[in-house]
């Protein structure tokens, strides 16, 4: 394994969806009713503003519609809902998170709707605490753990079961 | 991939295309046996198989295709008659070779039936070989066998070459249209003369070559109009058979018989100036009239060249991968296009050339997307030889003589269609050689012939394609389809069907009413799986039988999966595309207040009562209702639907993309499109919307209609 050197790989100019292996420990953070959470950076492909969605009917609640990312069609999860939250208000600080993940038979685009992104943070292994007793109602199998950000708490969120297949697809 | 997997990997897509072709020209023999031609064009593969085999390091493929060669050389030179065995062998060798190609572990084990086979095919050029003796009573000439019996097909008209002089009439205004509409019917070689008459006014005659396949009357019928003063002579230079007798020239004459030696020959020949300069030079004929006689000499030849290979068309060969990224980006280009288009439109007051430039634009990405479009078209009959051999092979499994009729081979449909329809038309063709097509004597005790046919047809309607599969067999038995319907528990026993309904049961999951399970069809795995792989591609599939007479299987398919013609409606603040070829008009309709309830919705209709589908209900779409709103007239399965929405937007083009996996259960929406102002319109799937809406509206009530 590389040699870890957050400040390096911090600045390093990597093609978007190409990230150095030493970036593992990297995570974006962001807001959702007021708490702060994390994703690791490594699915993160981009984050582009809130623009207008489509919505599809008959689909699942938390899944709100699609967008057009470049021609593409991304569907959008919008995390409120899916942790059976109300939905927010969009300010010009609600982003879409595009993000990848593997999903049967395919290597999925989805859009993860947030109220606002914080920054890029790294959070080595160490620092990062068991998932709280009460997880501030978000499932437990969705966290990974606890770090510190400044004087918040940072939940970390494992991306591939939030977005699983058979998560996603859930009534 | 070095130069030499390169080289093979060539190699063995030719040797795929030979072998194809090779399939095709033995299965031409078999109601054509005496075409020699055909029987070349056997050979010329056999060889040419040979040729790249050995030359690619498949030496063995090299061996055994000669085998097989040398045997049919035979037949090629007359000293053996082209008779079924031969054929069968030579079409199992066709098989061997293919495994050789393409699947070594197969070809070693099918070393034994090479052997065997070569073995025979020696046996049968045994039988020829002394003094090309008649061949024995056990082998009988196809030609005498009773489907063989016709005289062969007719060929395919060869293309002639005509030479027309053609002087108009000085009154005549516009000769130039006649030579115009000659041009049409093939390649055609103009000279024109300008020359000045007797009386010192100057007028054009032409001379013409034109090589077609059209026919001498065609010819002089261009030229049927040419008034006083005029004339036009039509004369036929080379009708494309072969020659009869070609006298020798002088010169060979000579040096057979050793008077001159050939190098010697050649050597005053080219000393000697061309009979062409001569004359030129010497002043009797003009330049002009050279050129044209020499342009007539050498469309004479290039007929004869074209003779050796009609199929030939120029083409290059392109990995489908490529094919599909364009395919991408013209759907990119398209969706730009419109989105210019739109801008263009709400600017274009001010700016006129901008608007111009629009204009042009669009006319090029059309004309672009028509031709990326086309290129990933392929003929229909390209599927069809498998399915040849296929009815071949297997109605000699179930003692039935079928005969395959092929119409519209050259109707042509995108590739991916092609791949994907050839399983479920191998099914259907297996149902209609199991199930339709009746054995010869219960055909004959019915009074039909013994020999059935299938009928399997492709043809261009619309933005449609129509397959038909026609077999002339006993027709679909409804009672018993009914009675095994109900026995499987698939309809209630107390249940009145019509006839249609009764038909449409045979495309449910489980349903087979094979008596016994036969290797060919009546696993259970039958006309639901068709359905759902032609529903797939956005296709229909429907069934007419006539008991005692036959069944129809028509399967009705969109010409390409990547753009389709669209009508934007909208309903509240959301937008919508149906897909215009279910669309067949558009009225409008006064909302009353009570609509919207549960109660059975049905809208006067011509006359008719049709009914509709409220998108605004179906999607829980809140608003406004409008006072006014309108209904798109769809068919669905062949019946009038209506479909509610606020606003008919318009016509547009769009490229269909998909929604994401984690939209699959949604049913009611079938893709998604970029709109000219970048948002994202859902494609609806209007069959599936109606289909739920029935059923909603049906509800408890027993599946009555």
């Amino acid at each position: 394994m590389a040699s870890h050197d957050p400040a390096a790989a911090g600045r390093a100019a990597t093609p978007a969806g190409m990230l150095p292996l030493d970036r593992e420990n990297e995570f974006l953070l962001f807001r959702l009713h007021g708490e702060l959470f994390a994703f690791s950076v490594a699915s993160v492909r981009e984050i582009v503003d809130f623009k207008s969605i489509t919505r599809v009917p008959e689909a699942p609640h938390a899944l709100i519609g699609v967008i057009n990312l470049r021609g593409r069609v991304v569907p959008v999860v919008d995390l409120r809902l899916k942790f059976g939250l109300t939905a927010g208000e969009k300010t010009i600080d609600t982003r879409v998170i595009i993000v990848e993940v593997d999903h049967p038979g395919e290597t999925a685009i989805l859009g993860v709707l947030v109220d606002a992104v914080s920054a890029v943070r790294d959070l080595p292994p160490a620092e990062v605490g068991p998932p709280p007793e009460l997880g501030a109602g978000v499932p437990d199998a969705f966290i990974l753990g606890v770090a510190k950000y400044k004087s918040d708490f940072v939940l970390i969120l494992t991306m591939d079961k939030v977005l699983a297949y058979e998560e996603l697809v859930k009534q | 991939m070095s130069i030499d997997d390169d080289l093979r990997q060539t190699c063995l897509e030719e040797a795929q295309e030979l072998l194809t072709e090779l399939e095709t020209s033995l299965l031409e023999l078999e109601s054509a046996p005496g075409d020699m031609e055909t029987v070349n064009k056997v050979f010329r593969a056999l060889h040419t198989i040979k040729g790249s085999g050995s030359m690619f390091g498949f030496e063995d493929v090299a061996t055994f295709t000669h085998a097989v060669e040398t045997t049919f050389d035979l037949a090629r030179s007359g000293k053996i008659p082209v008779t079924r065995p031969l054929l069968d062998m030579t079409l199992e060798a066709k098989d061997l070779i293919h495994s050789m190609f393409a699947d070594p572990d197969k070809a070693e084990m099918e070393a034994g039936r090479r052997e065997a086979l070569t073995l025979s095919l020696k046996d049968l050029a045994g039988q020829g070989a002394p003094a090309s003796a008649p061949a024995p009573a056990q082998t009988p000439p196809l030609s005498l066998s009773a489907p063989l019996a016709q005289a062969p097909q007719p060929m395919k008209a060869l293309p002639e070459v005509f030479r027309v002089r053609f002087k108009p009439s000085p009154n005549i205004s516009e000769p130039e249209a006649m030579i115009t509409e000659l041009c049409k019917l093939g390649r055609c070689e103009v000279f024109r003369h300008d020359e000045t008459s007797p009386e010192g006014e100057p007028f054009s005659r032409w001379d013409l070559v034109v090589i077609t396949q059209a026919g001498i009357d065609a010819v002089k019928d261009v030229f049927a109009f040419v008034e006083e003063g005029g004339e036009a002579r039509v004369e036929r230079l080379d009708d494309g058979a072969e020659p009869e007798n070609t006298y020798k020239r002088l010169g060979d004459i000579l040096v057979e018989k050793g008077d001159i030696s050939a190098p010697a020959l050649e050597r005053v020949i080219d000393e000697r100036p061309r009979l062409g300069e001569v004359l030129t030079q010497s002043g009797l004929v003009s330049t002009q009239a050279v050129a044209a006689a020499l342009a007539e000499q050498q469309a004479a030849k290039s007929v004869r060249a074209d003779k050796g290979h009609v199929e030939a068309t120029g083409s290059i060969r392109v990995s489908e991968d490529k094919l599909d990224k364009l395919v991408d980006l013209v759907g990119e280009l398209v969706i730009l296009q419109a989105r210019l288009s739109q801008t263009a439109r709400s600017r274009g007051k001010k700016d006129r050339s901008f608007n111009t430039f629009a204009e042009e634009l669009e006319r090029l990405s059309d004309d672009m997307r028509y031709y990326i479009l086309k290129m990933r078209m392929l003929p229909f009959g390209t599927m069809l030889n498998k399915f040849r051999r296929l009815t071949r092979d297997l109605s000699a499994d179930l003692g039935k003589q079928v005969d395959l009729v092929v119409r519209g081979e050259d109707t042509e449909l995108d590739k991916t269609l092609i791949d994907k329809l050839f399983d479920p038309m191998l099914h259907i063709l297996r149902n209609s050689l199991d199930h339709g097509v009746e054995s010869p004597e219960v055909r004959e005790g019915k009074g039909k012939p013994g020999r059935g046919t299938i009928i399997i047809s492709a043809e261009h309607a619309g933005g449609d394609v129509l397959i038909k599969v026609i077999d002339d067999g006993a027709g679909l038995d409804e009672q018993r389809v009914l009675a095994k319907a109900m026995e499987k528990g698939l309809v209630p026993a107390d249940a009145q069907l019509t006839r249609e309904q009764i038909r449409e049961l045979i495309f449910l999951p489980g349903f087979s009413t094979a008596e016994k399970i036969t290797g060919v069809s009546g696993r259970g795995v039958g006309m639901d799986v068709v359905k759902k792989a032609i529903e797939s591609l956005s296709g229909m599939v429907w069934m007419e039988s006539e008991r005692g007479k036959g069944t129809t299987l028509t399967i009705k398919l969109p010409l390409t999966l990547a753009i389709i013609d669209g009508l934007h409606v909208t309903v509240g603040r959301e937008a919508f595309i149906i897909p215009l070829q279910m669309v067949s008009e558009c009225v409008d309709l006064v909302q009353t207040p009570e609509s919207g309830g549960g109660s059975r919705k049905l809208f006067n209709h011509r006359g008719e009562a049709m009914p509709y589908v409220s998108l605004r209900d179906y999607f829980g779409i809140n608003g406004e209702i409008p006072r006014m709103v309108k209904i798109v007239v769809a068919t669905v399965e062949g019946r009038k639907v209506g479909v509610v929405v606020d606003q008919v937007v318009g016509q547009c083009q769009t490229v269909i993309k998909s929604i994401g996996g984690v939209y699959k259960n949604v049913r009611s929406v079938s893709g998604a499109s970029i709109s000219g102002d970048g948002s994202v319109i859902l494609i609806l799937d209007i069959p599936a919307i109606v289909q739920r809406a029935v059923r909603a509206h049906e509800g408890g009530t027993h599946g009555e209609s």
